[in-house]
């Protein structure tokens, strides 16, 4: 692994402290066994008694999500001593996350899932500054990620997680001192995974995005011709009843009307054809995909997450590198290992190289010399502005062929200036490759 | 290792801001740059700066099909390549793998799909929709037959519609122009 | 339909244990010995999915350290009985959880009035010393409740079952596809003769189920080969050829299931091995007026094996999803769930006759409850655990341990700090508690006090060992000596709420009596990010 060396900033302790401590003497007395102390495991770098500063002063934590992992993860961090925490979450409370959500009610039910966390956790554990966005992770730029030492994800969707992974991931933009750790954590059941990704130098979420569990899908004809079990079923009630007989009424699978409607289709399908098996419960399952979700599981992974947060920033013990999966419904076992990265991943694959090339240069004559430089080897290179997604050249499809064929005579610098960046994609490379450009 | 963490104060070196391009649109754009699209196909797009959303027309040359223009709609996702494209006809044709609400019927649109498949995997597939029709797993349960018992009156029906003409009934779109 | 607002609430979990194991879990009766944050956690993770009750037993008062890592109690806590404040905390959480407390010293407790603790259905210790969890381990073994023992310091954590015995019908195996494609019975095969493979047009030919493919294939390789079955994989591979022939196009995804289940259809279907051990156990041979519902009805799945079942298991009759026309897979599905039935059938008789023999009525075992063993028959589970005694005293794994300990990577060397731990506890009344490691550059001072910590707690490791036989002192054990002392007996939220995790997990497994327990300690290494299960 790359050695990174980040600036130490130590402020001063606050006045804060010494209040925190008259109402609640020997509060940390827990944590400061180990951050006061020098352990044979820890860093040699580790400095005993500085770690209480930094967790409570200096240190900003970003939590996405506040569900069944958020929620633990919000619990952790504040008996840890984190003090200063945001957290992201779009949704709202449901009955249905009550059985592990625990810093919920039934009485919030409807609410915004991050404002009632961040209440709830400030109420309880006083000192604990908790700030919340009720909203996407998408709404947030750059420089708000950059504001945060440690970012901390408990998300069930996988293209919430590839965003901020890729944000993470492009973020980085060369310079170490940009690098914002990632630890993710994710459960299914029994089973789930905690992991630190540190971007740019350990594998990322993008790099294991085939481990993932494939969601069930049915052939389109089985589904409309030869229905054999009860999900046929209620995916033909979905996806082809629904669009013919509700065609102006957008699905929305929370609405129980809309899923009475398909469960009572569903149902009379499967009755025309002698199957069994059609519940409510079971086209909930699957028209929402619903995954299985415990307060345990939850509970091992998101402290799971913390631990390696606490760890990571006080330094006061190794951090996982990088991959801990857990399954519990047969015994219990943890796999820890270090997953690989890998070479053609779309996000932290991309290689980036800097070439120097005449002021004169045309597109045409650019693409022949990346054509013929031995060292890259492309055979036919489509290019565009890695900064303003601008089409440069493009070999394929011929509708942005013939669109951009009138660039090829220009002068490559009327198109890229100084120090901007290139993407090019091409058969011979795993994904693609980013070129910063500068004129001699 | 990294060792203590501080944020960076001063992040005017960071004023040149990549635009937000997703994994997803790197892989299409990446899909599309490397497509060898035969002279069958065309390929359009109603917005040049939406990678993952346009438009494809496949006019077969030999086949039951030969001589008509169909027309689909792509709809790529931001999960894309772990979820498969969501492709559509948009015209109603007579067609055993293909609905009269336009959905297709083709393993890899679903239940095959894997991340290592890429666009030009799906339009290989579409293209051999058009040219091996599968009456064996029909979507259009009335075009299959058809097929299966009697491939003159098949071919002869799916002539009337292209030409936009009723089969059995039901009105067909025109899809010779 | 209205869904009620349970059944709303548990949706997410009753997707993985039904409303049966929500029932069990309903009823169940926890008690919690110290409402230390580990305690807590474990409570906070049965009290969210709806635990019948929970009692938390704690004499003690609630200190500032307590509020600082854990959730369940605030600075104006501080002061009272910990009990007490915990229980008000927890029982927020869900008020279909009923919560009590004993504002008591657990150790007096079990010193003085150990048959308070029967009236639980299981017991879970915090920070328990060894000699009061001996005792109580004996009164809980002796009355079949099941203990877990659950241990937090610094980075680590463990925790023990203990029970004389855990029998587990619905072990949620993910594939239980019992399909008797080498000794089809006799419906099934009446079944496949209706088929006539040539008559059929190409798309009903596309949609005979892969079943019937390998049936009658096999059927015909039994005529040519005097009744057996291909073996050998050669065999196997000209079976394939077999059945290749009677594809007509590569588009026959059915014939490309055949093809992918060759190998399984030539395989035997047996009792498998474990489920003969378990009808050798005996328990399975003398049933009596105390013997459990699993045994009752082992025994006369075992009996129903030796005759009517010639040989196998009840059929479980369930058919996966195959390629095939609707009208086929249904009637395919009856003719296997009808088999099923008469087998359960079978069984119940045999139940009955047994229940008749010891003077139970009929109705002691439920017909559900029949159904459910004889559809999970291949994969019943019995665990025997071993009792404390036998771990601390009578018989320790001493050959194990050993072995284990010479692994720097095993987490086997918590287990020996844990023990020797608790022996200087017994004599100090205090656990390690300094700072005890320093850089080797000779720039901090080490205090003879440290040095002393140090050196106490290695000669009860140093002891443990000795007892244990084991000679060669393995050089990593000196730095998790360290690491214990630093750590000084603190219990860190992470840790805690992790360990509380793992621990109501087993405890929602034993209550339930679904899925399948650990047996009987894991370690979990919060350093390195690991853990281990070991039979100790």
């Amino acid at each position: 692994m790359a050695e990174i060396q980040m600036q130490t900033d130590v402020p001063t302790p606050q006045d804060g402290l010494e209040q925190t401590n008259k109402k609640c003497p020997d509060r940390w007395s827990h944590l400061y066994k180990i951050l006061d102390r020098r352990g044979p495991f820890a860093d040699p770098s580790f400095t005993p008694g500085h770690g209480e500063e930094i967790l409570l002063n200096t240190c900003k934590v970003l939590v996405i999500g506040a569900g069944g992992l958020g929620c633990e993860i919000l619990k952790n961090l504040a008996l840890s001593g984190f003090k200063n925490i945001e957290v992201i979450d779009m949704d709202t409370i449901d009955l249905s996350n009550l059985n592990r959500q625990f810093l919920f009610r039934p009485s919030d039910v409807g609410k915004p899932k991050a404002k009632v966390a961040a209440e709830f956790i400030m109420k309880r554990a006083t000192d604990v500054k908790v700030t919340y966005y009720h909203g996407k992770i998408q709404d947030k730029d750059d420089d708000y990620y950059l504001g945060y030492q440690l970012i901390i994800c408990g998300l069930d969707s996988v293209d919430a997680r590839r965003w901020i992974n890729a944000t993470l991931v492009n973020l980085v933009d060369g310079e170490p001192e940009r690098i914002r750790v990632l630890v993710d954590g994710g459960t299914e059941g029994f089973k789930g995974q905690a992991r630190v990704i540190i971007p740019t130098i350990t594998s990322c979420y993008e790099c294991s995005l085939d481990m993932l569990s494939k969601q069930r899908t049915f052939p389109i004809c089985t589904i409309a011709n030869t229905p054999r079990l009860p999900e046929h079923c209620i995916e033909w009630a979905s996806v082809i009843q629904w669009p013919k007989e509700r065609s102006d009424i957008k699905m929305d699978t929370d609405e129980p009307t809309h899923i009475q409607w398909l469960y009572e289709t569903a149902l009379k399908r499967a009755k025309e054809f002698n199957i069994t098996g059609v519940t409510y419960s079971l086209t909930q399952g699957v028209v929402k995909n619903i995954i299985p979700a415990i307060a345990s599981t939850n509970a091992i992974i998101a402290a799971s997450c913390c631990n390696e947060a606490f760890k990571l920033i006080t330094n006061a013990q190794p951090y996982l590198n990088n991959y801990m999966m857990y399954t519990g419904n047969e015994g219990l076992y943890t796999y820890t290992f270090e997953h690989q990265k890998k070479p053609d991943c779309p996000v932290c694959g991309n290689e980036r190289v800097s070439m120097e090339v005449s002021k004169e240069i045309t597109v045409e004559d650019f693409i022949e010399y990346l054509q013929e430089k031995q060292d890259i080897q492309l055979k036919k290179p489509s290019l565009s502005h890695a900064n303003t997604n601008e089409k440069i050249y493009w070999q394929s499809p011929p509708f942005f062929e013939q669109k951009t064929r009138p660039n090829l005579e220009k002068k490559l610098i009327e198109m890229v200036k100084q120090d901007d960046e290139i993407t090019v994609t091409d058969t011979t490379l795993p994904i693609s490759l980013q070129i910063v450009i500068s004129y001699i | 290792m990294i060792k203590i963490w501080s944020i960076k104060k001063d992040n005017s070196a960071a004023e040149k801001k990549k635009p937000k391009v997703s994994a997803a649109q790197i892989r299409v754009q990446k899909d599309l740059t490397e497509l060898a699209l035969p002279d069958t196909m065309h390929m359009s797009f109603p917005d040049e700066s939406d990678l993952l959303n346009f438009n494809l027309s496949i006019t077969p040359d030999e086949g039951f099909y030969r001589g008509g223009v169909f027309r689909f709609t792509f709809n790529i996702n931001n999960n894309y390549p772990h979820d498969p494209p969501k492709v559509r006809c948009s015209q109603k044709i007579y067609h055993p793998n293909i609905d009269l609400e336009g959905n297709v019927c083709l393993n890899i649109l679903r239940e095959d799909w894997k991340p290592v498949l890429n666009l030009n995997s799906v339009l290989v597939g579409l293209q051999y929709l058009f040219l091996e029709p599968n009456a064996d797993d029909p979507l259009n349960k009335d075009a299959a037959e058809d097929l299966r018992t009697n491939r003159k009156n098949f071919e002869y029906n799916v002539k009337q519609s292209m030409r936009g003409k009723d089969v059995k009934g039901v009105p067909f779109d025109n899809v010779l122009m | 339909m209205i869904i009620d607002k349970k059944t709303q609430k548990y949706d997410r979990q009753l997707r993985l244990w039904q409303a049966s194991g929500q029932t069990a879990l309903e009823t169940a009766k926890v008690c919690l010995i110290n409402g230390t944050a580990t305690g807590c956690e474990i409570l906070k993770d049965l009290v969210l999915p709806g635990i019948g009750s929970f009692t938390v037993v704690d004499g003690k008062i609630v200190e500032g350290s307590d509020v600082g890592n854990t959730f369940f109690l605030v600075s104006d806590s501080i002061g009272t009985n910990r009990a007490q404040a915990v229980t008000e905390f927890l029982q927020e959480l869900n008020e279909d959880a009923k919560g009590f407390h004993f504002s008591e010293d657990p150790v007096a407790l079990i010193e003085n009035q150990p048959e308070y603790f029967l009236q639980f259905s299981i017991v879970i210790t915090t920070d328990l010393p060894e000699k009061p969890l001996l005792k109580l381990a004996d009164t809980l073994w002796n009355a079949k409740i099941p203990l877990v023992i659950v241990r937090t310091i610094g980075f680590i954590g463990y925790f023990r079952i203990v029970l004389p015995e855990h029998t587990v019908v619905e072990t949620h195996p993910e594939n239980v596809i019992d399909l008797r494609l080498d000794v089809p019975f006799p419906a099934l095969e009446q079944y496949v003769n209706t088929f006539n493979f040539e008559t059929l047009d190409s798309m009903d030919h596309a949609h005979v189920p892969y079943v019937v493919i390998l049936l009658k294939y096999l059927k015909q390789w039994k005529q040519d080969h005097d009744g057996k079955l291909p073996s050998t994989s050669a065999e196997r591979n000209e079976f394939k050829q077999l059945v290749q022939s009677g594809r007509r196009n590569v588009d026959e995804e059915n014939f490309d299931e055949a093809l992918a289940s060759v190998w399984k259809a030539c395989a035997a279907t047996k009792v498998p091995h474990h489920v003969e051990e378990i009808f050798k156990n005996s328990s399975c041979d003398s049933i009596t007026i105390e013997s459990s519902n699993f045994w009752i009805i082992a025994r006369a799945v075992r009996d129903f094996v030796s005759n009517e079942g010639l040989g196998l298991l009840p059929l479980a009759g369930n058919v996966p999803d195959m390629k095939a026309d609707t009208s086929n897979y249904v009637a395919m599905q009856n003719i296997y769930r009808q088999k099923a039935k008469e087998d359960i059938s079978a069984v119940r008789t045999r139940v009955h006759d047994i229940l008749n023999s010891i003077g139970r009525p009929a109705e002691f075992i439920s017909d559900d409850e029949i159904d459910s063993f004889c559809k999970h028959a291949s994969f019943i589970q019995v665990i025997r655990y071993r009792s404390l005694q036998e771990e601390y005293i009578t018989e320790p794994k001493k050959l194990d341990i050993g072995r284990w300990l010479q692994d720097p990577q095993a987490n086997i060397v918590h287990y020996v700090l844990i023990r020797a731990m608790d022996r200087f506890y017994e004599s100090h009344n205090r656990y390690p508690d300094a700072a005890t490691y320093f850089l080797e550059d000779d720039t901090e001072e080490v205090s003879e006090e440290a040095k002393n910590e140090f050196n106490t707690l290695k000669t009860y490791v140093d002891n443990l060992l000795r007892e244990w036989e084991i000679t060669n002192y393995p050089e990593h054990l000196d730095n998790h000596i360290h690491e214990i002392c630093r750590a000084g007996s603190s219990e860190l939220a992470n840790i805690a709420s992790l360990l509380g995790g793992m621990v109501s997990q087993e405890v929602i497994k034993l209550v339930t009596k679904q899925y399948i327990p650990m047996n009987n300690t894991v370690i979990f290494d919060g350093v390195r990010s690991t853990s281990s299960s070991y039979i100790l």
